[in-house]
């Protein structure tokens, strides 16, 4: 359970801005670290703008370069450091050993193509087989996702199929070549909520059947409640917490999750619980506040906090194993929510 | 709630169609013979999952597009029927706010051109009193006066949507459409915009129609919650009624399919299948397809609209079009 199959060590991401007179830096992921451990369904949360798409696409090699400006102490897929890696190097570890899916499968579907014969184009590239035996794997891995009618499928092609089928096909042809990692960036945000339940648990059966680690990134904390194991919470590039879902839902320790815990409307058959709203607004990447990003909203927040960047650190109690760690300097008490 | 207030808006029957083919012989139902109210003053959810007609009934009741038949009454008058002369003052009481305020902002004006257009386009107050009013409008969305010189790309997304909320109130609407108008928010942003909508209606009464796919956010705001699925309008009920006691298994089927932020929640039960394209929807009732209770007679026969009996105290009535209440 705890091998870890991705680990990745102080990434940090930066975008230059222009504007009239000035030129300034906007780290927008900023030395974060985290590891993936085999057969996890591991949450990345976090608001718009917060970094979780460009750790995604920074650990697949996607960002160009310039604009983005990548460092990394490492990222380990095994014994392979993508971050060494060149292009082809990437190229033959992506699909084939880390893969992804994006919210909008559209964009990752070529229009001009049939279904079939992009599915079967991947698994012939990585697994080398012939043309009949990628087409016989590829109807497999539809039935695998849940498509009852993969032979029409097949022929389809992407604008004539619904969203929910699209994303089905995508998670066929990201878990074709059984990787070991799985990057899903809002898979299912597109998604109406009964299809969003269907994904939601294919994705998973699929993670453990094929042994693959997937890092979920969501903005929706419900999303995080059913589907992941552990999660984690981005605010303004850098990691603000992470924990056992049970554990980061039951005692938030930093002031930022709680407040996001507690501005999520539930459906509630006991009536209306009414949501709290986080004061202030996300500061602009190239303008964040000097020691932690949240201190401008935080009503914990003192001098030290607007001094100095509180590093991530394990609550006492908490496990070896799966740490509950936080980087606030005045973390929430237990069960204070 | 009391002595009967005769209803702000009054849907009946009310049939929106779409060519659905060059030759303009098949067409599409978007809403088909859908039937509400909405009171003065209150909340109307409308939830449904794409394609189920939400917007198109929006659309609908401003003329945006015009229904094939069915009554539109606002105020006991038949929008429908109307004259354009006539619909232009209607429209100056039914305001509508998008999911994107960049749709009901031009790039090219500041916040305060395009507050200032509709007080012009209507004549509302004298020329003079009308930047007042503008600024106004801006602190009762709880926006800086400052934001009046910016262009709608310089604001935040909840900056924007606020402008979007001031927007359609400066002409003093009895009635806002709100089409998925917190779906593009971040939670922490949304929750501001909902503590807004009800602030508003407590503060100028003005009623809304409000759509969603969401049903957190719409147990958050609705007084009555109206739940539609391929242009059918399956459940009526007071939101408290709705999400205790929902009627209909697929008003059941969403509730549970939302995740719950809550690890400790029951997984849901996954309802099979996708909804069937509307070009061809299902014979008898619309839902029998996917619906885990379904019957033979579902098949075959649409089920006739069920009043469930409510106690009297209840803002609305409980209506549900579903066999299984019909023995």
């Amino acid at each position: 359970m705890s091998d870890t199959v991705l680990s990745v060590s102080r990434l940090s991401v930066s975008f230059g801005v222009k504007s009239a007179a000035t030129k300034t830096v906007a780290k927008v992921v900023d030395g974060i670290s985290f590891e993936l451990n085999a057969g996890e369904v591991l949450g990345l949360v976090g608001e718009s703008g917060c970094g979780k798409s460009i750790t995604a696409a920074a650990l697949m090699g996607l960002l160009p370069s310039p604009p983005a400006l990548m460092v990394a102490e490492h990222i380990l897929l095994g014994d392979k450091d993508l971050s060494a890696l060149d292009e082809s190097g990437l190229r033959q570890v992506r699909g084939s050993e880390i893969s992804m899916i994006f919210q909008e499968p559209l964009t990752a579907l070529d229009p001009v193509f049939k279904i079939g014969s992009q599915l079967s184009a991947v698994i012939r590239r990585h697994q080398g087989k012939d043309r009949k035996n990628a087409f016989t794997t590829a109807v497999e891995m539809l039935g695998r996702v849940g498509i009852a009618d993969a032979a029409r499928i097949m022929k389809s092609y992407p604008h004539q199929l619904s969203g929910g089928m699209r994303q089905r096909v995508m998670i066929a042809m990201a878990m074709a070549c059984r990787p070991r990692v799985l990057l899903a960036d809002e898979p299912t945000t597109a998604l109406d909520v009964t299809t969003q339940a269907q994904v939601l648990a294919r994705l998973a059966d699929l993670g453990r059947d094929s042994d693959t680690a997937i890092l979920l990134i969501t903005h929706d904390l419900g999303v995080v409640a059913q589907a992941c194991d552990r999660a984690l919470v981005m605010y303004c590039g850098r990691i603000v917490e992470q924990a056992p879902v049970a554990e980061l839902f039951a005692n938030p320790a930093h002031p930022y999750t709680a407040g996001l815990l507690a501005a999520v409307p539930h459906v509630s058959r006991e009536g209306v619980r009414p949501v709290c709203a986080i004061p202030g607004s996300v500061p602009h990447p190239a303008a964040l506040p000097a020691g932690c990003h949240f201190a401008d909203r935080c009503d914990r927040a003192d001098n030290q906090c607007r001094a100095h960047v509180p590093r991530l650190q394990s609550l006492e109690e908490s496990e070896i194993a799966q740490p509950h760690r936080h980087a606030c300097f005045h973390p929430l008490p237990k069960a204070a929510m | 709630m009391t002595a009967p207030t005769p209803p702000l808006l009054s849907i009946r029957d009310l049939l929106v169609q779409y060519p659905a083919a060059a030759s303009g012989k098949r067409t599409l139902a978007a809403v088909n013979e859908v039937s509400f109210d909405i009171q003065p003053g209150s909340i109307f959810g409308l939830v449904g999952e794409s394609g189920s007609g939400k917007t198109s009934l929006a659309h609908a009741i401003v003329q945006l597009v015009r229904p094939a038949a069915g009554k539109i009454l606002f105020h006991g008058d038949n929008l429908v029927t109307m004259k354009e002369k006539e619909l232009r003052s209607a429209r100056r009481n039914i305001q509508l706010v998008f999911q994107d305020p960049l749709v009901s902002l031009s790039p090219r004006r500041s916040i305060l051109q395009s507050l200032l257009e509709p007080l012009n386009h209507f004549r509302i107050g004298a020329s003079g009193q009308r930047r007042s009013r503008a600024m106004n409008a801006l602190e009762t969305v709880g926006l800086d006066q400052g934001v009046q010189h910016r262009y709608p790309h310089e604001l935040s997304g909840g900056q924007r949507q606020r402008a979007a909320l001031a927007r359609a109130l400066i002409t003093e609407p009895e009635l806002i459409i709100a089409d998925e108008a917190v779906s593009s928010l971040d939670v922490s942003v949304q929750a501001r915009i909902l503590e807004l909508i009800l602030h508003l209606r407590e503060k100028t009464g003005v009623a809304f129609l409000f759509i969603s796919h969401d049903l957190a956010v719409i147990q958050q705001l609705a007084d009555v919650v109206a739940v539609m699925y391929l242009g059918k309008m399956l459940e009526i009920a007071p939101a408290g009624t709705l999400f205790r006691d929902a009627a209909h298994p697929y008003t059941r089927a969403l509730l549970d399919a939302v995740p719950a932020p809550d690890p400790g929640h029951d997984k849901p039960l996954v309802l099979s299948g996708e909804p069937p394209s509307p070009l061809t929807p299902p014979s008898g009732c619309v839902f029998h397809t996917r619906c885990p209770a379904v019957m033979k007679q579902c098949e075959k026969i649409q089920p006739a609209e069920k009043h469930i009996i409510e106690p009297e105290s209840s803002p609305s009535a409980h209506l549900v079009r579903c066999h299984l209440w019909n023995s």
